[in-house]
């Protein structure tokens, strides 16, 4: 398991899997949603993520069925998935929370522009 | 055909871009994926779906063959490990022949610049950062030593043939550079044993070493020989070339039998190289040795030595994976 920083679209994936099992266009539906329109997940990213977290075992399949003929396939995040985002967002919130108090910090010393 | 036919054929087309493996995984789903919330009517990808289906199945091809079976990733560290000592060895070698002829005919013969050894500079870097087990700092240092292996301009328009001369050194360069990357991105695919030399890594130092002494050996033997790019190459010497090579072939052979075959494909590109330029070159090299003026390359030689060594790598590798496939009756990664 790799301590590196998570790339945006992995992180979105999971955070939209965290939510419970769903298909690939409901991933992208999802993430646009999260982002308020400014992440829209393309299919081949998609599932170039969804491939790379099955691999590492941060996600597996759920379930698949047929609709209107075609495949589609729930993913889930998965125990080592739900420990890795968890991860993840605790590094975020440090660093946004260290970003914040600096910012704070500077504004008390009045290093702000006027 | 409806409009959505057409759509789905073309985004099969797309996906063909991806590896098998893949394409059976997530093709359908895939498809799915696309064409839901397409506009009625639409009959072609747009631009932003095109590049970003080229984009996810290079990386997912790349990705695939960093995080590969353990032969394969043994196989790219072989190539960056012995392809490096390689290169050094020639490196050296003609600083060596430049040095020696300096010292035996003093009077008519400068001494080796110092721009001459960044060449092999660049690439005892590459192997310090390898046996340090700095795979991603030896990849810049692959492409410092490839790039001081490109020929000046000015001696390209002046001589066109010694750029042909160091053509399957620069496609070594290149060779050894996407190992390295491969070898980089790798990860945790990494097998066991990582951290030991592959097995043959003594044999190939040696055979690099005969090829220094025959550097030497050139200047300082006389004698008969064969005419080798413009050079001639005495008796000696040539036997001194071919007792390297075998040394290399005899390293790369005690390498496992799976990974010698990658090591094969990858020396593949290099290894025609040599008839690409005697049978495709072999006029323009004839028109410069008469003319005065020199005959640059046209663009369809360019491609050609663009294209032929991909080409010729591509075969090698699909034969190597029917092959696998044929032995093992499952797909190789």
């Amino acid at each position: 398991m790799t301590d590196t920083p998570m790339r945006e679209p992995t992180f979105l994936v999971l955070t939209a899997l965290a939510a419970g099992p769903q298909h690939g266009y409901a991933v992208i539906e999802d993430v646009a949603r999260m982002t308020d329109g400014r992440v829209r997940l393309r299919a081949g990213t998609l599932y170039a993520a969804l491939d790379r977290l099955r691999t590492d075992g941060l996600i597996e399949v759920d379930r698949e069925e047929v609709v209107q003929s075609r495949l589609r396939r729930y993913y889930r995040l998965t125990g080592v998935g739900e420990t890795r985002l968890a991860a993840e967002s605790s590094r975020l919130r440090q660093q946004a929370t260290l970003a914040e108090g600096r910012l704070r910090a500077r504004h008390d010393l009045g290093g702000a522009p006027a | 055909m409806t409009s959505e036919a057409m759509l789905e054929r073309r985004y099969r087309q797309l996906l063909r871009l991806y590896p098998r493996e893949h394409r059976r995984e997530y093709e359908e789903e895939m498809i799915g994926v696309l064409l839901a919330g397409v506009a009625p009517g639409r009959t072609r990808p747009g631009p932003r779906e095109v590049l970003d289906l080229v984009t996810s199945a290079l990386t997912v091809r790349w990705s695939r063959r960093a995080h590969s079976s353990g032969d394969g990733h043994r196989a790219a560290r072989a190539v960056q490990l012995f392809g490096a000592i390689l290169l050094l060895a020639v490196s050296l070698r003609r600083v060596v022949m430049g040095e020696v002829a300096a010292l035996r005919y003093a009077d008519f013969v400068p001494h080796v610049a110092a721009h001459e050894l960044v060449r092999p500079g660049a690439w005892a870097l590459v192997l310090l950062l390898v046996l340090a087990g700095w795979r991603w700092a030896a990849v810049p240092a692959a492409l410092a030593g490839l790039i001081a292996e490109v020929p000046p301009l000015a001696l390209y328009r002046d001589t066109p043939a010694r750029v042909l001369d160091v053509y399957w050194i620069l496609v070594a360069a290149a060779v050894v550079t996407l190992a390295g990357l491969l070898v980089a991105t790798a990860g945790r695919g990494r097998p066991a044993g990582e951290g030991r030399l592959p097995r043959g890594t003594a044999a190939v130092v040696s055979g690099g070493l005969l090829v220094v002494a025959g550097g030497a050996g050139s200047v300082l033997v006389g004698g008969s020989g064969l005419l080798l790019g413009g050079r001639l190459v005495p008796f000696p010497v040539l036997a001194l070339y071919a007792v390297a090579g075998l040394l290399v072939v005899v390293g790369v052979l005690r390498l496992p039998p799976p990974v010698v075959r990658r090591v094969v494909v990858a020396a593949v590109p290099v290894v025609v190289a040599w008839p690409l330029i005697r049978v495709g070159f072999g006029d323009l090299v004839a028109t410069n040795m008469r003319s005065a003026e020199p005959a640059l390359l046209g663009p369809v030689q360019w491609t050609a030595l663009a294209v032929v060594p991909l080409a010729a790598t591509w075969v090698a590798a699909t034969l190597n994976r029917r092959f696998e496939r044929s032995r093992t009756g499952s797909p190789s990664v």
